[in-house]
């Protein structure tokens, strides 16, 4: 748990610079998704914290983890295929941006902390 | 384009990922995948901007065999900068409207029904409209001596030496030769 939450905070920190680096180069709108990539990781973050106040068992925690992986994102695949019925490209890649981050931290739980389980 | 449109155009404009994009569509039309190449950015990223940049009008597309082909749009960027800020603004037009009632109150309540001067404003911005209802008694292009310019004053007010000398300082009327004319 403790890697998951390294990488994670590893990930944020990441983006967040990405971000800042983005906006001094006056390319606002992909700072912001730099932003979005950088609160999706955040989430998953707030998500292991909260694991571990659940509980002290590393299964219970995992579970509440791996709960929540599918619960948080569910709206925004809704939100991705809508955009991409309207045809709403900006939406569409916001949308993107999320999915492709969850990815990771998905990745990055099953290599870190799901092979526990 | 209205005020609303050159403001969308600046902000999109005011953006360095969309600036190279458009530097490169100036050079040839292109098609995402090649963009994306060229700026080496991802093509869900250039979709992104190109969506922005289509929104304003700075680019327009056409499908042509497998890819949809991004053309820069020259009608646009050809516009000066001079010719965006002289087209006449929406909030220009609010404005004329607001100080039009504006006049019309003060004029009906400087004015009596029968169209006499009730007093002379003290504030200056509402004598001015006061005295250029006045001046609309006068012909354009027609000299008066003073003594007919006193007696048409005087058909608004008994002060018609305050009001012609005001209207005369305010370039409403002019004065040579001791003739006056209404200045167009």
């Amino acid at each position: 748990m403790e890697e998951l939450m390294r990488e994670l905070e590893a990930k944020v920190a990441k983006a967040t610079q990405s971000a800042a680096a983005l906006k001094a180069e006056d390319r606002i709108d992909d700072a912001n998704l730099e932003k979005i990539r950088a609160n999706v990781y955040g989430i998953f973050v707030s998500v292991l914290q909260a694991a571990a106040k659940q509980s002290s068992d590393e299964a219970e925690r995992r579970a509440f983890f791996e709960r929540n992986l599918e619960r948080i994102p569910s709206g925004w695949r809704i939100a991705r295929d809508k955009a991409e019925e309207r045809g709403d490209t900006v939406r569409l890649v916001q949308e993107d941006v999320k999915l492709a981050a969850l990815d990771e931290v998905e990745q990055a739980f099953r290599e870190l902390w799901g092979a526990e389980a | 384009m209205t005020e609303q449109e050159a403001v969308a155009l600046f902000k999109c404009l005011a953006d360095r990922t969309r600036l190279q994009i458009l530097r490169t569509l100036a050079r040839e039309d292109a098609y995402v995948e090649l963009l994306s190449e060229r700026l080496g950015m991802a093509p869900s990223t250039i979709s992104f901007h190109l969506k922005k940049l289509s929104d304003v009008g700075a680019v327009s597309s056409q499908k042509a065999q497998y890819y949809t082909m991004y053309t820069l749009n020259r009608e646009l960027f050809d516009q000066t900068m001079l010719s965006i800020l002289q087209e006449e603004s929406d909030e220009a037009a609010v404005q004329d409207e607001r100080e039009r009632l504006w006049r019309e109150k003060v004029l009906r309540s400087f004015f009596d029904e029968d169209g006499r001067l009730r007093t002379i404003p003290a504030q200056r911005k509402k004598r001015l409209i006061v005295l250029e209802r006045l001046a609309e008694a006068f012909e354009c292009g027609r000299a008066y001596s003073e003594r007919e310019v006193n007696l048409i004053i005087a058909d608004f007010h008994d002060d018609f030496c305050t009001l012609r000398r005001e209207m005369v300082d305010e370039h409403l009327m002019s004065r040579e030769d001791g003739l006056y004319r209404r200045v167009e």
